[in-house]
């Protein structure tokens, strides 16, 4: 019989204390929680995963190199905010970076150099919060800055973050003072562009382990295209567009070469670099290729009106975004095919 | 050094070593559902799963069978303790550690629940269980350790499937088994990750097995490597990107 409290006590109707629905079913009048996984808080039974998506379903046979084609490793638990970091934290170190060389010719390039600095500031802060937020305990983000630990790509590249937020921050300073932290932030700003292409290489995911050596470029050149990007569709004067168009111009063509680098490098083994040609990923990089081909077409024209040089900006801001989050879903895919981690390895 | 050595010859699937676990550790539940795919169902090692029954049902038969043409396969499978462990290395905060008995474990008073050792893991095993933030696996009873107690799974284990000791002594009883198994005609038994040389990816697996058909049918890697190892190159095809950005920005800003 049901009791007031809508459960079935285990053996005693009139029990007061019934055992807490936690999935232990332990009375804590009768026994200590003081195991290993007795600090693992249970807000609902966690049916863990793979069992969310179930992707064996009708499969019930074990086939020849899988079993029941259940995945082999587990997705990343990663949400959005982790691709669109890799997006802002490449924007503001190549803001940081664009900033700092034009200190070379600083009397022309005032404008851009505040703009610069202040997307660098911006996303210093913006990229801490992101990734802050995607903590599966937030209150302990400090505890990255516990140690320093140079085999992994995460404790360095929060590292390299920190000393980019502190200097990207001074550099908002107006005089010499502001001129020296701007070149420290440039400096921090050149792997800040970059360690995230090593950080997704770090990882047993095939698609982004077999990608190793593009990664990085990708994510460089990517950085390159966001600042060139930014730049265009801010309102400059005609002597900081000629320098945005120059830095678009090289930046989205090195970009689309390290896309088929990248491509070339997964074609090795053709089950790896599917999901960039297939489902949600594959439509990304679609989509990310088209709008950076049609971006550098307009950045290519020499003399335009405005309206099209915004217009490639924005494309190239949106081939960019869609780069990251295609190569963040197509990891997530590639670790949920049990056959690429086994040809990757095998092939 | 200390590990397991699983010889899945043994198993008979009771899962008193998926029990054992869940009492000893005091883990929650996992719902109890039924997957449909043979007697498997628990389906996969979790944050709240460190130990994992895998039950694999063959259209072959085994030389010592008398089902005919078919054949069981089952294996417990747990965290393998690497000896070059790719969640420790990718840990950013130190939580992941090597313990004196050489396993390896996850300060969950450190852990602040980044995520990286999920995918850092080239056999799967970790995870983080989200109503709770923080990534959780296989301890190898290190509370029973410091107290001279075999860990809880090995001591539950009815057919000495699972068997705990010290490594050295381990791998001697290990390659005995399978010379005695290849003996009685079972020339597929083989064992996986017992030392760096048969899997120089990982350095050789604290917790290696005895199997009898491609690790993959047991939802194994074939040949496992630490992250590192690879991801490390990438870190000079960055540099050289860096050298291009560099480059690239400054020639747009110089040209006249």
């Amino acid at each position: 019989m049901r009791n007031g409290s809508g459960r079935f006590p285990l053996s005693d109707e009139t029990d007061a204390h019934p055992p807490p629905r936690d999935g232990r079913n332990i009375d804590e009048r009768l026994g200590i929680l003081g195991g290993e996984g007795a600090l693992q808080k249970v807000k609902e039974i966690d049916l863990g995963r793979p069992y969310e998506r179930r992707p064996w379903r009708g499969e019930a046979t074990s086939d020849e190199s899988s079993y029941y084609g259940i995945p082999m490793l587990k997705e990343s638990v990663w949400k959005w905010p982790i691709p669109l970091y890799f997006y802002v934290g490449g924007l503001a170190g190549g803001s940081a970076v664009l900033s700092a060389a034009a200190l070379l010719r600083k009397r022309r390039l005032t404008g851009m150099i505040r703009a610069g600095r202040r997307i660098a500031a911006a996303g210093a802060v913006v990229s801490a919060a992101l990734l802050i937020q995607d903590l599966g305990v937030r209150r302990r983000f400090i505890y990255m800055l516990r140690v320093f630990r140079p085999s992994s790509p995460m404790n360095v590249g929060t590292w390299i973050l920190s000393a980019f937020g502190a200097s990207a921050t001074a550099a908002l300073l107006p005089g010499a003072i502001g001129d020296a932290a701007s070149l420290a932030a440039g400096v921090a700003g050149l792997p800040l562009a970059g360690y995230t292409g090593v950080l997704l290489a770090n990882t047993a995911v095939p698609l982004w382990q077999n990608a190793w050596a593009n990664l990085p470029p990708v994510f460089v050149a990517s950085a390159a295209a966001s600042v060139a990007s930014a730049m265009e569709i801010l309102p400059l004067s005609p002597a900081e567009h000629r320098v945005a168009r120059r830095m678009a111009v090289t930046g989205k063509l090195a970009e689309l070469g390290a896309d088929v680098a990248l491509e070339r490098q997964l074609q090795r083994v053709e089950r790896v670099g599917r999901p960039l040609d297939q489902g949600l990923s594959g439509a990304l990089w679609k989509a990310a290729k088209t709008c950076k081909a049609a971006s550098l077409l307009c950045s290519v024209l020499p003399r335009k009106p405005a309206w099209l040089r915004i217009c490639g900006g924005v494309l190239g801001t949106a081939g960019a975004l869609c780069t990251r989050f295609s190569l963040f879903h197509g990891g997530r895919a590639s670790a949920r095919d049990p056959h690429a981690t086994v040809l990757a390895q095998t092939s | 050094m200390k590990g397991f050595f699983t010889d899945t010859t043994l198993c008979i699937g009771c899962k008193a070593c998926e029990v054992a676990c869940k009492q000893w550790n005091q883990l929650p539940d996992d719902g109890f559902t039924l997957t449909g795919l043979s007697y498997d169902n628990t389906g996969h090692l979790g944050a709240s799963t460190w130990r994992h029954v895998a039950f694999v049902e063959r259209p072959v038969p085994m030389n010592t069978s008398i089902a005919g043409n078919f054949s069981w396969l089952m294996m417990s499978d747990v965290c393998k303790h690497c000896a070059r462990a790719g969640c420790l290395e990718a840990c950013p905060t130190g939580a992941i550690t090597r313990t004196e008995f050489g396993t390896v474990y996850i300060q969950p008073d450190v852990c602040n629940g980044c995520g990286y050792c999920v995918s850092a893991c080239p056999f799967g095993v970790v995870d983080r269980r989200e109503d709770d933030g923080r990534a959780w696996k296989c301890t190898l009873c290190y509370d029973r350790l410091k107290s001279d107690m075999t860990p809880a799974c090995a001591k539950h284990c009815p057919t000495a499937s699972i068997q705990y000791g010290d490594l050295v002594e381990l791998r001697v009883k290990a390659e005995a088994r399978v010379k005695e198994l290849h003996g009685r005609g079972l020339t597929e038994a083989h064992l996986y990750g017992e030392s760096a040389e048969s899997q120089p990816g990982t350095g050789g697996l604290n917790a290696f097995f005895l199997l009898c058909d491609k690790p993959e049918k047991y939802n194994l890697p074939p040949a496992p490597v630490v992250p590192t190892k690879i991801g490390r190159k990438s870190w000079k095809s960055m540099g050289a990107a860096l050298v291009g950005l560099a480059a690239l920005t400054l020639a747009a800003v110089v040209t006249p």
